[in-house]
C-alpha cells in the first residue's frame, strides 16, 4: 500500500519532462521483466525472445491503430493477444529444446522479428520507421473530468497501474499451484513429469505469459514514444531485459521489478559517457553472476539478516 | 493368490543403439502386492521401470493399467491414472525443503477454479489447507515430520530416500514404483522402509519393487522377477527364488 502511494507521488516529485518520461520506461521494464522473470526464473527456461514480443506488442497495436483507426485499447488488446500467441508459438516449438539450444531458438526467433521489421517496408516502413503514433485517447471521468494521456503524469499513472496489477496477479499466480509446477520443472524435469506435471504444456504457458507481459509494454511504448523504428527492437534489448531479470534477482518477482528501475535510470544519471553505458550492463551482469547469483533480491536479505543478527547481539 | 491383476506388461523390448536393455518381459502385478524385480548390475531393471512409468517408449511390447492400455503414454499422464515411482538416483528438488516437495507431488489432484490461481478464493484456501495437512501426513508417515522445513538437499541420505516416497505418495497413487529404495540406507533404515513397505500394501497400494537388497525382497516381497542381460530368468516366491540355481548363478558368478 505505502509502495503503490509512493509510486503514485513519483511524477510529482520529479518535475521535468525528461525525468517523468524516464518514469514512464521504468514502467514499461518493469512489465517486460517481470514477464520475463516467469520464463527464467521460475520455469527455469533460457528466452532470448523478449525484444521480439516486446516488437509484435508495439507494431500490432499501432498498425492497428494508424491504420485500421482502431481504438486503443481494442489495439491493446490485440497486441497483447498476438505477442502471447507467438510466445506460445515459438514455445510449441523450442520445448523440445533446453539449455544454450533454447536459448539460440529464441535469440533466432528476435532476429527474424527484427528482419521482417526492417525488410517488410510496405507494411512497417523498415528503418524509416513510423511517425506520429498517437497516445491513448482521453478518458472522460465523471466528477473528475478529462484525463489526457498527452499529459506525462497521466501516463506514467497509466502504465504504473497495470505494471503494479500485473505484478500483484503474476506473484498471486506464482504463489499458487501454477508456481509450484513451474518451479518443479525448473528444478528437474523428468522428475516433475514423476508427479504428472506436463513439461511442454506449462512451458507454453510460461512463455506465453511472458509475452503478453512485453506485448503489452509494446503498446504503451508505441503510444508513448509516438515513433516506432526497428532498432529500438534489436536483440540487445532482450539481453538489456535478461540483464535486469539477472541483477534484480531471478524467481523473485520483485528482484527482476527493482533491476528493471536500476538499470533503467543508472544508464539515464550516466548518459555523458554516451555507449559506454552499455558496458554498464555487461559488467554489472558479469559481477552479479560472480559475486551475488541471486541478485539485489539475494543481497537484500544478506541485509536485513544481517541487521537482525546485529540487533539480537545488543 | 487370485487377486485382480493391476499391471500388465507384455513382450516388452528396448534397444538402445545395438544393445537390447530389456528384452522380451512379460509380467502381471496382482493387485495389492509386492511384486519385485531383480538382476545383477546392467540387468536391465532400471531400464524397465523407465518404460513403465513412461519415461521411455519401448520399441515392442504392450503395458496395461487397471485394464486399460497405456500404448505410449507420457509419464505425465500416467500419474493421472494413479502409477508414481521414484528414482535409483535421487531427484529430488534440492534447493526445496521436504514439504515443497511433496506439495509438488499434489500436481494432478487440486480442485482449484482457474481463476483463483491469480485471485485467491475460498477455493484455493480449502485446497491449501487441505493440501498442507495431507503432505504433512505424508512426512509423518516417513518419519521426517521434524524435517518439513530442511532443504530436501541438506537431508541425510536415507532421509531422501523416504522423501522421495511420500513426494511420489502425494500423486495418490494405486500402483508405486520403487527404483532401489534401499540402495545407500543403513541397516536400521532398512527395517523401517521394509516395515513402511508392508503398511503400504495393508492400505492397499500396490508396489513393483527394483532392488538390490536380498534381504528386502526376500522379507516382503509376494512375487519375485529375475531378469539377466535384459531376458527373463525366472518367475516365482521368493523362496522359490532362492531354491533356483540360475539365479545363484547370475548373482554368484557360474560356480554354482
Amino acid at each position: 500500500m505505502v509502495t503503490i502511494l509512493l509510486i503514485a507521488v513519483l511524477p510529482l516529485l520529479f518535475q521535468g519532462t525528461y525525468a517523468r518520461s524516464i518514469l514512464v520506461v521504468c514502467a514499461i521494464n518493469v512489465l517486460i521483466a517481470i514477464g520475463l522473470d516467469i520464463v527464467i526464473g521460475y520455469a527455469g527456461q533460457l528466452n532470448l525472445g523478449q525484444s521480439a514480443f516486446f516488437a509484435i506488442g508495439a507494431y500490432v497495436s499501432t498498425l492497428l491503430v494508424t491504420l485500421a483507426g482502431v481504438d486503443f485499447w481494442i489495439a491493446f488488446l490485440a497486441g497483447t493477444i498476438g505477442a502471447a500467441l507467438a510466445g506460445a508459438g515459438l514455445a510449441l516449438f523450442a520445448v523440445r529444446l533446453r539449455g544454450h539450444y533454447l536459448a539460440i531458438a529464441s535469440m533466432g526467433f528476435a532476429i527474424i522479428v527484427y528482419q521482417i521489421l526492417m525488410n517488410w517496408i510496405s507494411l512497417t516502413q523498415g528503418p524509416l520507421g513510423i511517425y506520429g503514433i498517437p497516445p491513448p485517447p482521453a478518458w472522460r471521468v465523471p466528477s473528475i473530468g478529462r484525463i489526457d494521456f498527452s499529459d506525462i503524469r497521466n501516463f506514467f499513472w497509466l502504465v504504473a497501474a497495470v505494471a503494479i496489477a500485473a505484478y500483484l496477479l503474476l506473484r498471486n499466480l506464482l504463489r499458487s499451484p501454477v508456481g509450484e509446477a513451474l518451479i518443479a520443472l525448473r528444478e528437474d524435469e523428468v522428475s516433475a513429469a514423476s508427479l504428472g506435471i506436463d513439461g511442454a504444456r506449462w512451458k507454453i504457458f510460461a512463455f506465453a505469459v511472458a509475452a503478453a507481459l512485453a506485448g503489452m509494454a509494446g503498446c504503451f511504448y508505441a503510444s508513448f514514444v509516438g515513433t516506432l523504428v526497428p532498432d529500438a527492437f534489436f536483440i540487445t534489448e532482450s539481453f538489456t531485459v535478461l540483464a535486469m531479470v539477472i541483477v534484480g534477482g531471478a524467481g523473485t518477482l520483485l528482484g527482476p521489478a527493482a533491476g528493471a528501475v536500476l538499470l533503467t535510470v543508472l544508464p539515464e544519471l550516466l548518459r555523458g559517457i554516451g555507449d559506454a553505458r552499455l558496458v554498464i550492463y555487461g559488467l554489472a551482469l558479469t559481477l552479479v553472476v560472480l559475486f551475488m547469483p541471486g541478485g539485489m533480491a539475494q543481497a537484500a536479505r544478506l541485509i536485513t539478516e544481517r541487521a537482525q543478527h546485529r540487533q539480537r547481539r545488543r | 493368490m487370485n487377486a485382480a491383476t493391476l499391471f500388465r506388461a507384455e513382450r516388452l523390448v528396448k534397444r538402445f543403439g545395438g544393445v537390447l536393455a530389456v528384452d522380451g518381459i512379460s509380467f502381471a502385478v496382482p493387485e495389492r502386492s509386492i511384486f519385485a524385480v531383480i538382476g545383477p548390475n546392467g540387468a536391465g531393471k532400471s531400464t524397465l521401470l523407465n518404460l513403465l512409468s513412461g519415461i521411455h517408449p519401448p520399441d515392442q511390447g504392450s503395458m496395461g493399467f487397471a485394464g486399460t492400455g497405456l500404448a505410449n503414454l507420457p509419464a505425465h499422464r500416467r500419474v493421472r491414472l494413479g502409477m508414481a515411482r521414484t528414482f535409483q538416483k535421487i531427484r529430488l528438488f534440492k534447493q526445496l525443503s521436504a514439504l515443497e516437495n511433496v506439495l509438488a507431488g499434489f500436481h494432478a489432484r487440486h480442485h482449484v477454479p482457474w481463476w483463483q490461481h491469480i485471485l485467491p478464493g475460498a477455493a484455493l484456501a480449502r485446497d491449501r489447507a487441505c493440501c498442507q495437512q495431507e503432505a504433512r501426513r505424508l512426512l509423518d508417515f516417513v518419519g521426517l515430520a521434524e524435517r518439513a522445513a530442511a532443504r530436501a538437499g541438506a537431508l541425510a541420505y536415507g532421509e531422501q530416500r523416504m522423501l522421495e516416497i511420500a513426494r511420489a505418495l502425494a500423486t495418490g497413487p494405486r500402483l508405486l514404483m520403487l527404483d532401489e529404495p534401499a540402495a545407500g540406507l543403513n541397516a536400521a533404515e532398512v527395517e523401517r522402509l521394509i516395515e513402511r513397505l508392508d503398511v503400504m500394501r495393508r492400505d492397499g497400494l500396490t508396489l513393483i519393487v527394483v532392488e538390490h537388497n536380498m534381504d528386502l525382497v526376500m522379507t516382503i516381497a509376494d512375487r519375485v522377477l529375475v531378469i539377466d542381460h535384459g531376458q527373463y530368468l525366472f518367475e516365482g516366491s521368493p523362496a522359490e527364488v532362492q531354491r533356483h540355481a540360475g539365479v545363484i548363478a547370475a548373482y554368484l558368478g557360474t560356480a554354482a
